[in-house]
């Protein structure tokens, strides 16, 4: 019954798009495409190319412009126990190869997720990978708590970072002792396999994920935005409604870089690389300092396939240079 | 039926020192409602990162019309672009200007009934379609057109061309009458009529065009431009406030939302629901 619901699912999403590419083993020629599997926290996973939270909605709205059954994983918007309303606009500007956004977290909240998004979704050959957060330990259980129970989530993201919040949370992800106790009170709330997403605006980002590893996560996921603001000199006003916002884009993958290279010798946890992932290229330079997976994020905005065409690359390059696993790239780098 | 594409550019001309029509190719072209815009970026380049939202302008036999203003970086660029150049487009997004005649405030004799189309500058680009299109069954039309100055009119030939009613206005008073379109959206509704206004334009003329409307107790619906990411409703980066604490947004619960967003809630809004107080 469920494949069939999966297949059908296929059958109407392919109906609806433009031409889709084809899939990676038609028209490659020579022994057969490439095992991209990868097992993280426990979750096994068709290929290491995922959707970064915040970029990709719920996933229904790409849904008319790719295959959502290619992902190895949708990891969808943040979600915190009640709906959310975000933050004045304007909440986005473009920077030097890069943006700022200050959505403020604006979200459905859990209970709507589950209802209303999630059985979308569940249609899918995929992963659903639940980014949440809260503003307090408690609220953080209580969200575990009902995506625990929820049929179809895959594993939890949770987000102990995002600089958007004016509130009190900021610090979770900033203190390696406020980090061990709210992962830790969550890793009590929940039995499905649990991702800590990192902040980059640290002085140490090892003592975090050291922080978050004691308390039992299962991996990590790196990095978060980078604060930042922008002005108008011409109104002498920020050009945000929030004043500050996050930073992402081709402009951090420098900074991503380096802390999943800090954090991949530090910390023996799965990691997942996010931070400027345009290309296959940058996807497999995440990969070499040691990463087991990547998040496509900012790249979604600017090409509703990015994925897929990233995802279509990485094969490409384990073909060309004769890669068995993704297990034999992950921290190969040559120092 | 949305879609993404690389498409060529059949043409870009420079119709006034700050404004340019790009024609594009675009086979199998679904319709497009007035109202609505594409995304657009540069193929291949990431600097500018984000695409860039645009009205249509024109709907050609092989493609689509962009009017478009230089104003910064991504729009400077744009005039470099050469026929055979490629362009990377994803549309058509959002809603469109309602008809008139079937929206629920339409009344008995609809015959007598009058559109007037209120741009300022560049948000004249969702009223050529309206003009062609959007000639409702008995509806009237009538265009009420301002700006800084005469270079500051764009597409004002093709409007005369369709031989709609034309009031101009420019600050300057370097033609028409000097002053702002308000004056003569004014002017306009003092008359006796059966009005419906729809506006484009700066945020400080919507504004304005919304209490002079809403004061006359008229139906008046605004297009709204805001700085989008992705134009998908994805992003969510696009919010502008509503009044209204019911039944917004994209499945969110009642009284929890205050925004909706432009790409897909608008662009067009019924200028009701906009809290202008915090444009």
């Amino acid at each position: 019954m469920g494949s069939n619901i999966k297949k059908s699912a296929v059958r109407s999403q392919k109906s609806k798009t433009t031409p889709l590419t084809p899939p990676l083993q038609k028209g490659r020629a020579g022994g057969g495409a490439p095992d991209l599997s990868v097992n993280i926290a426990g979750i096994n996973l068709k290929n290491p190319v995922m959707t970064a939270s915040g970029t990709f909605g719920y996933g229904e709205e790409f849904a008319p412009y790719l295959d959502l059954n290619r992902l190895g994983a949708v990891v969808v918007k943040g979600l915190s126990l009640k709906p959310r309303q975000g933050n004045p606009p304007p909440r986005i500007v473009e920077t030097a190869a890069g943006m700022l956004n200050s959505i403020g977290l604006q979200n459905v909240g859990v209970e709507l997720f589950v209802e209303k998004k999630l059985p979308f979704l569940k249609k899918f050959d995929t992963k659903v990978i639940v980014n949440f957060f809260g503003d307090s330990i408690d609220e953080y259980c209580e969200v575990a708590k009902v995506l625990d129970s929820a049929e179809g989530v895959a594993g939890l993201e949770m987000n102990i970072s995002c600089p958007n919040k004016q509130e009190g949370w900021l610090e979770f992800g900033t203190n390696p002792a406020m980090t061990f106790k709210v992962v830790s009170a969550v890793r009590k709330s929940t039995k499905l396999p649990l991702i800590v997403k990192l902040s980059p605006n640290v002085t140490d980002i090892t003592a975090i994920a050291k922080a978050a590893k004691d308390a039992g996560a299962d991996a990590l996921s790196l990095i978060n935005t980078l604060s930042g603001m922008a002005v108008d000199a011409n109104t002498r006003r920020p050009k945000l409604g929030n004043i500050i916002g996050g930073l992402s884009g081709p402009a951090i993958k420098p900074v991503a870089l380096k802390m999943v290279w800090q954090v991949f010798k530090a910390v023996k946890l799965p990691l997942i690389g996010i931070g400027g992932i345009m290309t296959a290229e940058d996807a497999i330079e995440f990969m070499l300092v040691g990463a087991s997976a990547i998040q496509v994020g900012t790249a979604n905005f600017v090409e509703p396939q990015a994925s897929i065409k990233i995802l279509e690359g990485i094969a490409d390059y384990f073909k060309k240079n004769k890669i068995k696993s993704v297990k034999e790239l992950v921290g190969s780098l040559q120092v | 039926m949305e879609s993404n594409k690389t498409v060529e550019v059949l043409y870009n001309k420079q119709i006034l020192p700050a404004y340019y029509k790009l024609g594009i190719g675009w086979k199998g072209l679904t319709d497009i409602e007035p109202g609505q815009f594409v995304m657009l970026r540069l193929t291949g380049r990431i600097d500018p990162l984000l695409r860039r939202p645009f009205g249509v302008y024109k709907i050609l036999g092989q493609g689509i019309e962009i009017l478009y203003k230089v104003v910064g970086k991504g729009t400077r660029l744009m005039t470099g672009l050469r026929p055979g150049d490629m362009v990377d487009i994803l549309g058509p997004l959002g809603n469109s200007f309602p008809n008139p005649i079937s929206s629920p405030f339409a009344k008995e004799g609809q015959r007598g009934m009058k559109i007037i189309m209120v741009a300022g500058g560049i948000g004249i680009v969702p009223f050529y379609l309206l003009g062609v299109k959007g000639q409702w069954s008995g509806s009237r039309q009538v265009l009420l057109f301002g700006g800084m100055g005469k270079e500051d009119l764009p597409g004002l030939e093709d409007f005369k061309k369709l031989g709609i009613n034309i009031f101009i206005s420019t600050e300057d008073g370097s033609v028409g009458k000097k002053g702002l379109v308000t004056d003569l959206l004014k002017k306009e509704l003092s008359k006796k009529g059966n009005y419906i206004v729809y506006a484009c334009g700066p945020k400080g003329m919507l504004k304005e065009v919304a209490r002079i409307a809403d004061k006359a107790g008229v139906a008046c619906y605004v297009s709204l431009d805001q700085v989008m990411a992705c134009g998908m409703g994805a992003c969510l980066g696009c919010a502008v406030k509503v009044r209204e604490r019911k039944n917004v947004g994209q499945g969110f619960s009642p009284a929890n939302v205050f925004y909706k967003i432009v790409c897909k809630d608008g662009p067009v809004f019924d200028a009701k629901e906009i809290d202008w107080e915090a444009i």
